[in-house]
């Protein structure tokens, strides 16, 4: 076992490691004008010093307060409208079609929207980015709890299951792994949207602001540096909910 | 007092808006201490009955009591198919043998070594063989102590090594004065564990020919090779392929 995870490890960076060879080789040439694509090696110094200073802190703090509380409110009331979309016939047979044609809808044409209900700012991008999260993750929880395997709920019935307990206990856990699907997608997207809300909506800090700030600026090596840390918090969040769902969704 | 009662028990289902009826008078009794089998071609309404019996489903006519109560009301242990997902995926064996059990762990661990399966209390249903699940499934329904089993096709995709564990458990049962309704698609098992067997026709599905099975009250697995087990079983042959005419009514 031991083996196999001293194999893995190495594994994983070989891609990165060639990409950055790569990089900075292609780099080097001058094939590209060097302005625009810097070498690794130079991204690498700014990513560190970013770090090290702290001065790359207080956006990645933003954008992760500004994802965590959207991803919450969004997951809650996601959670909230696919039970109900669920449990009731008719909320099911006149709002499903609704919700799919808002979930239609790409979160950055409700910008606008938002702005003139919201005023620019972190208000706006996390409430645009919670709506993005509802509609994404309300139809997978509602028809994970819809397409309950019908022979384990003929079971529950039969040894007296009230609908309550066969709920939490039968249908929430079969609708497990759709929900867990449909929350990959929400979050990825919710991601998304804070980025983009970050750079047009006004924010004060975020890693959005950073990177158009770096944009402005012609800060190109900043401008690098924020995208790959975006890249790993995109990256973590998935892995992060893969990691979960192979511990809750254990029979999968 | 009969333990299953049905009488004219009539059900129909909407295709396409078009309206088939399905079980069209349907009567059966089932005596206490009684194994009562249904054969019957794919579709006739055979596990439509048994959930109808369980309380699960509704008749559309007539008229279903278990031990004097309603079909909803009655203490039924109803075991659907386990290619149909009979065992709830995220418990273990033993979580699944006491779900809907108000017991204590011991006794979900006394009725699993009692039916061989004490070494895969802990294995979860994916990790588990067709034989064994059913098992799981059928120590469930034990450990409820219902008055009557109601098994889905309890052989359904089994090869002989796990239908003849599944038999062994059946036939204690039957020697411990159980009674039950099991549906099924095996000529030899159903004659093996019952002692009438309903032999039901074609869509809309009456009953076609009710046959006592006499092979002595002791049975075991090797009843198959007895003389007399190959006549009754081709007399239930003749019955289910018609080749005894269109009305078969040897009632025990």
């Amino acid at each position: 076992m031991r083996e196999v995870k001293s194999m893995q490890l190495p594994r994983i960076l070989v891609f990165p490691a060639i990409a950055l060879v790569a990089w900075q080789a292609v780099a080097q040439t001058r094939v590209f004008d060097p302005f625009l694509f810097p070498t690794a090696f130079a991204v690498l110094e700014k990513l560190f010093e970013l770090v090290a200073s702290g001065a790359i802190l207080p956006d990645l703090a933003s954008t992760l307060a500004k994802l965590g509380l959207s991803l919450a409110i969004g997951s809650v009331l996601g959670v909230m409208l696919g039970l109900l979309l669920a449990r009731w016939e008719f909320a099911f047979e006149s709002l499903s079609p609704a919700a799919d044609f808002v979930r239609g809808i790409p979160g950055t044409a409700l910008f606008p929207l938002f702005m003139l209900f919201f005023g620019v700012g972190d208000v706006t991008t996390v409430a645009l980015a919670a709506w993005v999260c509802v509609f994404y993750l309300s139809l997978p929880v509602c028809r994970g709890l819809r397409a309950t395997n019908p022979a384990l709920i003929a079971v529950a019935k039969s040894l007296k299951k009230t609908d309550l307990e066969i709920l939490l206990q039968v249908r929430a856990l079969d609708a497990l792994p759709r929900v867990f699907t449909g929350f990959r997608i929400a979050a990825s997207l919710t991601l998304v949207v804070v980025m983009l809300a970050d750079m047009f909506l006004g924010a004060q800090a975020g890693l959005g602001k950073a990177l158009i700030d770096a944009a402005y600026t012609y800060d190109v090596a900043k401008l690098y540096a924020v995208i790959i840390v975006v890249g790993v918090i995109g990256y973590s969040l998935n892995r992060g909910i893969a990691v979960v769902e192979k511990k809750v969704v254990h029979w999968k | 007092m009969d333990a299953v009662s049905a009488e004219g028990v009539k059900k129909t289902y909407s295709f396409s808006g078009l309206r088939q009826p399905i079980l069209d008078g349907v009567s059966l009794t089932v005596k206490q201490g009684e194994f009562v089998g249904l054969l019957g071609p794919n579709g006739c309404g055979k596990s439509t009955f048994l959930r109808m019996l369980a309380g699960l489903e509704q008749p559309d006519g007539g008229v279903i009591t278990v031990f004097g109560r309603t079909a909803s009301e009655g203490r039924v242990g109803y075991v659907p198919q386990h290619t149909a997902g009979a065992l709830f995926p995220w418990l273990d064996g033993l979580q699944n043998i006491a779900f809907g059990n108000e017991c204590s762990e011991g006794d979900a661990i006394d009725i699993a070594e009692e039916f061989g399966i004490g070494k895969y209390a802990h294995a979860f249903p994916h990790q588990l063989s067709g034989g064994l699940k059913q098992l799981f499934a059928i120590a469930r329904s034990v450990l409820s102590a219902p008055d009557v089993f109601l098994l889905d096709e309890p052989f359904s995709a089994l090869d002989y090594q796990n239908r003849l564990l599944v038999e062994e458990r059946l036939l204690a049962l039957r020697e411990q004065g159980a009674t039950a309704v099991i549906v099924s698609h095996d000529i030899e098992s159903t004659v093996l564990l019952c002692d009438r067997i309903a032999v039901l026709g074609s869509k809309p599905t009456r009953v076609r020919a009710l046959l006592p099975i006499r092979l002595g009250e002791r049975r075991g697995v090797e009843t198959r090779f007895a003389p007399e087990f190959n006549s009754v079983s081709k007399q239930v042959f003749r019955a289910l392929t018609g080749l005894a005419g269109s009305e078969v009514n040897a009632v025990a």
